[in-house]
């Protein structure tokens, strides 16, 4: 019974912490700009990381080891520093993101400059991660999440005509700016399959020390919890294309994305919005921070744990210490957070074929997964999104150009 | 291939981005790019003065959304000086005061929010919406 009730808060947690700065504003941008037509992006991106995550939970559960310390076990040491590199370079700046969007959230509030909130957010990130375990961290952020969930309930109650929400669910091409769409596609995979979410998952399957008997929870916490949390992002997408579609607006900012909210929830709509965002964004900055941590312990061999007492993994906490005191500082300069969002997510995108490539090593190695390898269908899917990855890497940067 | 061959091919990818970055956009991409831009504005402001006037959202949330449009207006304003050939074709011209006048009448808004000065507001807005369709 108790792990039952564990697994639904898993899934439910997972949808809380789904949807953070990237996913709000490429989906914000895709609807408000091409209407329903980008659901079918918002859906792919979502069985992509849904399979990948599985795959590194997998590696966790059965061979115990996270997909950086299997990376560095299975290729080297000096493979590792290149995907190590990549993914520290984005964790960064996406940190630098996420905690410019819980400061946005608060300035929609208060009116004071998104600058001076920079500091004390980042304290709070590491205030949480000091004190708090890996299930305060995990179930709290994800439970404070729900309030995205708002996202769902306005795409609700502006009853969208279903013939053309099921339509966007079809790739199809725009008759109009087709860069520009091409652009928030990839924007919209980069978003969603983050390289931390999987470093994070499968270390968070460590922490919370699952074996091969809970091999089902890494399922269903994946397509489950994963499935539901791409519906917030999908309700993001409608609600821009419903409200702020007819008016022309392009969001360019949170302030203006916060204008989707206003014909659903009136006087409400301004604090919902900055909850969410704020919430979302808080959330996956405190995921970041620790992944930073994670990966960084895993590549060099340090002990690592949240749960650990803090002088036994005290090169671990300087790691994301560390890694948070830069996105601070980045994020002090006064970068737009929006703008540094999206910069973010193309370079996700440019390094995804250096993530994706290993797993179908490992889940081949019976040393990492034992008996559970990919059968056809698994490595059917690493082979394409392999080539689709080093596509995408290919054109992100002129698409960049072009259209974003 | 060796390292140095695949660090021979990343230069060439950066520089053939970099081609990309500074030379291909046309004067009517431009165009087109600031006329998306200055709608999308002028509805994002008018849009806020509605909800603010229908007392929906804060003076302190409609001035926060007022002064990143005033932002958003001068990166596009500066993309068009940025280019002095473009600034002479009429067309664009145009859009360049456009800008202008958008960016004047943001700043009276914000001023009439300061004093809570619904007719002002009510004013302007309409003012803006009467000229949402360039010429």
């Amino acid at each position: 019974m108790k792990k039952i009730f564990n697994v639904l808060l898993g899934v439910v947690t997972s949808i809380g912490g789904f949807v953070e700065a990237g996913s709000i504003s490429t989906a914000a941008q895709g609807g408000a700009e091409f209407g329903f037509a980008l659901l079918w992006a918002i859906a792919l991106a979502t069985i992509i990381l849904a399979m990948l995550a599985e795959m590194a939970g997998r590696v966790a559960t059965v061979g115990r080891r996270s997909m950086a310390a299997a990376v560095r076990e299975r290729f080297g040491f000096h493979y590792q520093m290149i995907p190590l590199g990549a993914e520290l370079m984005i964790d960064l700046l996406l940190l630098a993101a996420e905690i410019g969007g819980v400061a946005v959230a608060i300035k929609l509030l208060t009116g004071i400059g998104f600058q001076w909130w920079i500091l004390p957010v980042g304290l709070a990130v590491w205030l949480v991660i000091w004190f708090g375990n890996f299930t305060v961290i995990e179930d709290g952020v994800g439970l404070l999440g729900m309030v995205t969930i708002a996202f769902v309930v306005a795409a609700w109650r502006l009853q969208p005509p279903l013939n053309s929400v099921a339509t966007g669910f079809l790739p199809s091409l725009p008759n109009h700016d087709l860069t520009r769409y091409a652009f928030l596609t990839v924007s919209i995979v980069g978003a969603t399959v983050s390289p931390y979410l999987l470093n994070f998952y499968s270390s968070g399957a460590i922490e919370e020390k699952w074996t091969e008997p809970d091999l089902w929870i890494n399922r269903v916490t994946c397509y489950l919890g994963m499935g539901f949390g791409s519906i917030v992002s999908m309700g993001v997408l409608i609600t821009a294309a419903v409200v702020l579609g007819p008016l022309h607006v392009q969001v360019n900012s949170y302030e203006q994305a916060a204008l989707m909210f206003v014909p659903v929830f009136g006087r409400w709509a301004v604090l919902l919005f900055a909850c969410a965002l704020g919430v979302g964004c808080f959330g996956a900055a405190i995921e970041i921070t620790l992944n930073a941590g994670y990966v960084l312990a895993q590549s060099f061999g340090w002990p690592w744990g949240v749960d650990k007492p803090r002088r036994d993994t005290a090169r671990f906490c300087a790691a994301f210490t560390l890694v948070l005191l830069l996105a601070l500082m980045v994020g002090i300069l006064g970068f737009d957070p929006l703008q540094m969002t999206l910069i973010s997510v193309a370079l996700t995108v440019v390094v995804m074929p250096l993530m994706v490539l290993p797993f179908l090593v490992l889940m081949n190695d019976e040393q990492y997964v034992k008996t559970h390898t990919s059968g056809a269908f698994g490595n059917g899917f690493l082979a394409v999104l392999t080539i689709l990855g080093a596509l995408m890497a290919l054109v992100v940067i002129p698409l960049e150009v072009f259209g974003g | 291939m060796t390292h140095r061959g695949y660090g021979h091919l990343c230069v060439l990818w950066m520089l053939v981005c970099s081609g990309l970055l500074t030379g291909c956009e046309t004067r009517q991409d431009l165009l087109d790019r600031q006329h998306k831009a200055l709608t999308s504005l002028r509805s994002t402001v008018t849009s806020v003065c509605q909800a603010w006037l229908d007392a929906n959202v804060s003076t302190t949330y409609a001035r926060t959304a007022l002064e990143a449009s005033a932002v958003l207006l001068d990166k596009e304003h500066t993309k068009i000086s940025k280019s002095p050939d473009a600034v002479a074709d009429p067309a664009v011209a145009s859009v360049s005061d456009a800008e202008h006048q958008l960016a004047r009448q943001i700043a009276l808004l914000r001023q009439a929010l300061a004093e809570s000065n619904a007719d002002a507001v009510r004013q302007l807005k309409g003012a803006i919406e009467a000229g949402a369709e360039l010429p």
